[in-house]
């Protein structure tokens, strides 16, 4: 099932990148009007806000095909996991760096302990931690169990990372669905939008690539181990 | 009771896979073995027996095919591991602890109810000598009678050996086949693999080889004595094959 | 499960390896604090929650790693997965004998810290000693289940802090903000969140553990 999504995502997520991206700089730069209370500045918000969306995306998928994989023992769901954990930490970077610029102009600081930052800033460290534990221990045969579990942990925190941030302390804007200087605006939503499926699609189409690498990668061992062992017989 | 066609096979494995990493160690392989059978398993290094041992034993299930062992599908439970004894490469013993300490915690882990077994089998394996020293001044040799011990306190359905002979002197090889003789005659099944035709031979009532990730040989009838069987080994895992 | 527990305490009691190197290193610790901060009585109230649960979860991440690391000699962690016990009482058994541990470590650290920074106490020792019970609880938990996969990384004494300390963050949170509380003189009832955090993650934290133990332990 990995393999058929992601030779679909291999085949359609390319060109609809091609197309959706142009369009979104068009919507984000000349189309769409200025915020009247934030100004200019505000228009990052158009790639700050799906590239959360995205990053929480890929964290969750990667929970979930990693309890597939314990389940299952299929080695796809543990490329999948991988893949979508590596793809969602790089989307959290993007948020981070984005979130960072737009703070500077909006608050005069590129970094406050504002709850969702501090969210996403632990939640960045967790997933990282994934990355990290795949690579030391890519000698030991138990690894990719290892790495799905601390998936799947790190998932089932993320609410309590949430509750606890929150409650330590919050600055952040209220965006959407606030009545007063929230975007109401049916151009904003648009682009916001249409913003969103151009990430989406960017994720399918990084994750998809990251799956087959990862499979090839797996292939290439394989066939050295048997050459090994053919050499050595 | 070995010979009762009404008793099913203590292990039956078809067509197994099992992968270490991305590396099928196992390559469906098929083995049948009966109750209270003894099968001596040969093969080059890493050939897969360890592997084996260890899917037997409910440390790994199989990747593909499928395994059973007393009837219980691998990885099979905590009812199946009672009847199961290992002695593999490592002792499982702590370094810290003396040999009765170590025994009287595996008699509490296995639930062992006959409180004289632990102290019959340090006299058996011949450690009376050095029970009370801590298993960090033990060595190799020692090790491995404690191993064999541990492995003997809950009285195990079935017996899995792998290389039990290393390390042992001339004298704990001995008593190492005196042990297994007397476990056979309780009607143990058991699988020791080994390196040494001979011995390997004098506890057996069958022999197999591994090679390939497969059985690629097994006796049937009467067992071959060593000359014959170092000719079938050479013959079966030859070069190149 | 008791069989595991008797035996890691008494090759603790043995050695006492794993309590003294938790001690000491938890002293260590409030001590080089005292010089990065500069702490006095008039903002010591502010400080010491903090500083309390950075020597603790520090110690905690560095030293509940050795619990698996004696199971890894003579491969005795097959020894107990080869046992007729469920694989999860394996770590609730480890578990409990990491709580004990850590709890004798704090009954050492916590008079020195209240010492060392002349802390005002006053009589809310026992609500202090209750939310440091169950923040210790969810770092055992969380550490004792991840302790087994770093035993098997390259890195291990980096690993495991590494895994760890970053799913800690709320237990750390609710747990500094519960000792301000504590410390400036509210009762146990007046925790409010910060309370329900601690012990959410407790709960959370065990149930994960003895669920994924199986999973992280056999393939």
């Amino acid at each position: 099932m990995v393999d058929k999504i992601s030779q679909l995502f291999l085949r359609i997520s390319p060109y609809a990148a091609f197309v959706l991206f142009p369009i979104t700089l068009w919507c984000v730069f000349f189309w769409v009007p200025s915020d009247a209370f934030l100004g200019l500045n505000q228009r990052i918000f158009y790639y700050h806000v799906p590239a959360a969306i995205t990053c929480f995306l890929g964290f969750a998928s990667g929970g979930v095909a990693s309890g597939i994989f314990l389940k299952t023992g299929n080695k796809d769901w543990d490329h999948a996991a991988h893949a979508s954990v590596g793809i969602g930490l790089l989307f959290g970077t993007i948020l981070l760096a984005t979130g960072s610029v737009w703070a500077r102009t909006a608050w005069g600081t590129w970094w406050t302990w504002d709850a969702r930052l501090t969210t996403f800033l632990v939640l960045w460290l967790i997933f990282a931690s994934y990355l990290l534990l795949r690579m030391m221990a890519d000698d030991n045969e138990m690894m990719p169990r290892w790495a799905a579990v601390l998936a799947i942990v790190g998932c089932v925190n993320i609410p309590v990372v949430q509750f606890a941030t929150r409650l330590w302390r919050t600055i952040h804007p209220q965006v959407i669905r606030n009545p007063d200087g929230g975007i109401n605006d049916p151009a904003m939503q648009a682009t916001l939008g249409l913003c969103l499926l151009a990430y989406f699609v960017m994720f399918s189409w990084l994750w998809a690539l990251r799956v087959r690498m990862l499979r090839m990668h797996d292939r290439v061992d394989y066939l050295l181990d048997e050459a090994y062992r053919e050499g050595n017989a | 009771m070995s010979n009762d066609a009404a008793t099913q096979p203590a292990i039956i494995a078809e067509r197994v896979e099992r992968r270490f990493g991305n590396f099928r160690v196992l390559r469906g392989l098929s083995l049948q073995v009966d109750c209270g059978s003894v099968l001596a398993l040969f093969g080059p290094n890493g050939a897969g027996k360890t592997t084996l041992l260890r899917m037997l034993a409910g440390l790994a299930s199989p990747n593909r095919g499928t395994a059973t062992v007393f009837g219980t599908a691998l990885p099979g439970n905590a009812k199946l591991r009672r009847r199961i004894g290992v002695v593999a490469h490592d002792a499982y013993v702590y370094a810290d602890l003396n040999a009765r300490e170590n025994l009287a915690f595996y008699t509490q882990l296995y639930r062992v109810t006959d409180t004289e077994r632990a102290e019959q089998l340090i006299e058996r394996v011949g450690l009376a000598a050095a029970a009370d020293r801590a298993v960090r001044t033990y060595s190799r040799g020692m090790l491995q009678r404690l191993a064999l011990a541990r492995a003997l306190l809950h009285r195990p359905d079935l017996l899995l050996l792998d290389e039990p002979f290393t390390g042992l002197d001339p004298q704990g090889v001995a008593r190492l086949i005196e042990l297994l003789a007397e476990e056979r005659q309780r009607g143990t099944t058991m699988i020791v693999t080994t390196h040494d035709f001979d011995r390997g031979l004098a506890v057996a009532d069958r022999a197999a080889i591994l090679g390939g990730g497969k059985i690629a040989w097994q006796s049937s009838g009467g067992l071959p004595d060593a000359d014959e069987m170092s000719r079938i080994y050479a013959t079966t895992v030859s070069p190149g094959a | 499960m008791l069989a595991i527990i008797w035996k890691d305490i008494m090759l603790e009691m043995r050695s006492r390896e794993t309590i003294a190197s938790l001690l000491v290193f938890g002293l260590v610790v409030l001590v080089v604090f005292n010089f990065a901060l500069d702490v006095t009585p008039a903002n010591v109230l502010e400080l010491a929650p903090g500083l309390l649960w950075v020597a603790i979860v520090l110690s905690a991440v560095t030293g509940l790693g050795r619990t698996f690391l004696i199971e890894r000699e003579n491969g005795c962690m097959t020894g107990l997965l080869l046992a007729p016990i469920e694989r999860s009482s394996i770590y609730l058994a480890k578990l409990l004998v990491n709580i004990a541990l850590l709890v004798v470590f704090e009954a050492g650290l916590i008079p020195f810290f209240i010492l060392i920074y002349t802390v005002p106490i006053g009589g809310n020792l026992a609500a202090l000693c209750a939310v440091v019970l169950v923040g210790t609880i969810g770092l055992a938990a969380a550490g004792t289940l991840f302790a087994t996969v770093a035993a098997g990384t390259r890195a291990r004494e980096l690993m495991l802090p590494l895994i760890v300390l970053p799913l800690q963050i709320p237990l750390l949170i609710s747990a500094v903000q519960a000792t301000g509380l504590v410390l400036a003189g509210h009762p146990l009832g007046d925790l409010g969140n910060w309370g329900t955090i601690l012990v959410a993650f407790d709960v959370l934290f065990i149930t994960m553990g003895w669920l994924a133990f199986e999973f992280i332990s056999v393939d």
